[in-house]
């Protein structure tokens, strides 16, 4: 049986009607309560509903064999994995974004409010530009208009969040989608399972 | 029954790994439990973990607690160009881990073999790694490569180095797509990136994986690491232990070090690497030696994922009894069920936390069964 860690959440959804197309349908996914194991022994799968930040943490440590996590995670965490594929889905791109009328002073230290640290140390590391930053969980905008950092980093969908809050993308780190990882020895002892599946993902996929 | 059975697996796996490798001729290595903390600034790349304890000796020398065996070893090695050196090892190594952002000790067993080496010495070793890992669990695998056959496919390509170093990274991680974009954003020829994306990919049976990796081999020098893995590959066929092994060109590892076959041991339940090894002449020049050198370590602490859950009994027997009704008769019954090769403790009261497989009472009727635990 194979064990998929899948983000709780709209890339989840997303990813679960992909894997359902292909042939690992789970019912009890639509019965829509609050359980975080859903098994589905005829098509011998059984899905982990976890955060999405954690998805790579359940497959670096074997709880699960394979699962489906966004690029800005794996960038900023740095997990043990095999990145097999790139599915492709939950596009976005990690940006710098700052108020409309920003203009960078060089002389001073770069204030940087994130929640990816090490994307945003690494990014401004390669540019040799010293930076302070502030890590924050959530709402990241809020940051330049009070004037608690100059720029953001942050993950940019379609771009309105910023708009909305007067700040417009000063710069494109890297750009995002949702990517299958798998276990190491998962990927050696399921192997059979799990190449069955990526043939199958590579099939409904646009190469 | 032996008393031996009465350890710990673990314990237990540990020994017989150590009479396994002397039955090969390796010798114990023992080693003083800090380093000069130099070897390591010098040899950051070697080590999987750059964070180290180090203090102050009193002579004002930067000392370190030791984060890695082989450095050691292999700064010491007495092994020339006619003496092969052989040894194995048992330490405590001391590195950050990641995830509790703490330091740890954990216990590494593994042996290297120094000197003019030939494929009956990477054999030997491999074959070792393998009998390691069948001793530990019934089902393991085994990856294999060859690290010679990427440098000298990437030089011979024309691959500048900072970009050598990001392909070598998407292979690590198997990520073809990433792969794929980078050699397209690096303008790597199409020829040149085809040629790449299809070494990448040579993963599985290992005589199938070789015949498929020789069509690629363009120069002299992947050819050699073809002809180096066929070799040692003819004598496991010998010994009939290649069955759990796949060739896998995506097992890469730092080409500043190592320099030709590299493999990596799983076993089923643990989900990280729990033996890895590889030959690392490159090392042994970097001490000005002309020598080559082929090693492997076992995490032991990796063993936990394995025998953790298991439980079980901590004894097989409990004697429970008042001393009112003769020691010397108490100390009779434990000694018979000793000598049957059980675990067996003795207690006037029930002890907590401890499980046993058979509690007994001793009264001056003799031993009855009070019930089990386990």
């Amino acid at each position: 049986m194979l064990n998929i860690a899948l983000p709780k959440g709209r890339l989840g959804d997303q990813v679960y009607a992909l894997f359902s197309k292909i042939g690992y349908d789970c019912g009890a996914i639509y019965e829509n309560d609050r359980r975080l194991v859903l098994e589905s022994p005829e098509n011998d799968v059984r899905y982990l509903l976890v955060k999405p930040s954690d998805v790579a943490i359940y497959v670096e440590y074997g709880a699960a064999d394979i699962g489906v996590v966004g690029k800005d995670i794996l960038l900023d965490g740095n997990p043990d994995v095999y990145e097999l594929m790139d599915l492709g889905i939950g596009k976005c791109r990690i940006c710098v974004a700052g108020p409309e009328d920003y203009v960078e002073d060089r002389e001073r230290v770069l204030r940087v409010a994130t929640k990816f640290t090490t994307v945003a140390k690494k990014y401004y590391s390669s540019k040799n530009r010293e930076i302070e930053i502030i890590k924050l969980n959530g709402s990241i905008e809020l940051a330049p208009i009070l004037g608690l950092t100059d720029v953001i980093v942050d993950i940019v969908e379609s771009g309105r969040t910023l708009k909305e809050n007067h700040l417009k993308v000063l710069e494109t780190i890297v750009p995002i989608s949702a990517r299958l990882i798998a276990n190491r020895a998962s990927y050696l002892f399921e192997n059979e399972l799990i190449s069955q599946l990526t043939q199958k993902l590579q099939e409904v996929l646009p190469q | 029954m032996d008393a031996i059975n009465a350890l710990r697996r673990e314990e237990r796996i540990t020994l017989s790994l150590r009479a396994l490798y002397e039955q090969y001729g390796y010798r114990k290595y023992r080693m003083g439990k800090f380093e000069e903390y130099e070897l390591y600034t010098e040899n950051k790349s070697f080590l999987n973990h750059s964070n180290i304890i180090t203090f102050h000796d009193l002579d004002g020398t930067v000392l370190a607690m030791k984060p890695d065996v082989t450095l050691s070893i292999a700064k010491n090695t007495r092994a020339t160009a006619r003496s092969t050196e052989k040894v194995y090892y048992l330490e405590n190594v001391y590195w950050l881990e990641k995830q509790s952002g703490g330091y740890r000790e954990t216990s590494q067993l593994g042996l290297e073999c120094i000197g003019k080496l030939d494929a009956m010495a990477y054999f030997e070793v491999l074959c070792l790694a393998q009998e390691t890992l069948a001793a530990i669990s019934g089902s393991h695998r085994m990856q294999v490569s060859h690290i010679g056959f990427w440098v000298s496919l990437l030089e011979g390509l024309g691959i500048q180095e900072a970009l050598r170093q990001e392909v070598l990274d998407c292979l690590k991680g198997k990520k073809m797509h990433e792969l794929k974009s980078l050699l397209e954003k690096a303008s790597v020829p199409p020829a040149a990136a085809d040629m790449i994306l299809k070494a990448a990919g040579l993963c599985g049976e290992f005589a199938q994986t070789l015949k498929s990796a020789r069509q690629l081999a363009l120069s002299a020098g992947m050819t050699q690491a073809l002809d180096e893995l066929e070799a040692v590959y003819g004598l496991l066929l010998q010994k009939d232990c290649a069955g759990q092994m796949i060739l896998d060109f995506s097992l890469v590892n730092d080409i500043d070090y190592y320099d030709g076959l590299i493999f990596q041991g799983f076993v089923e339940g643990v989900p990280r690497a729990l033996l890895t090894g590889g030959s690392y002449g490159k090392l042994l020049r970097k001490f000005g030696r002309d020598l080559d050198a082929v090693g492997f370590a076992v995490y032991l602490n990796e063993l936990d994922h394995l025998f953790r859950a298991r439980g079980g009994a901590d004894v097989d027997a409990l004697i429970l009894y008042n001393p009112a009704d003769g020691l010397d008769a108490v100390l009779s019954q434990a000694e018979a069920l000793r000598a049957q090769g059980l675990r067996v403790r003795t207690e006037k009261h029930r002890p907590e936390g401890i499980r046993a497989s058979k509690i007994y009472r001793f009264s001056a009727d003799g031993l009855k069964e009070a019930g089990e635990d386990a």
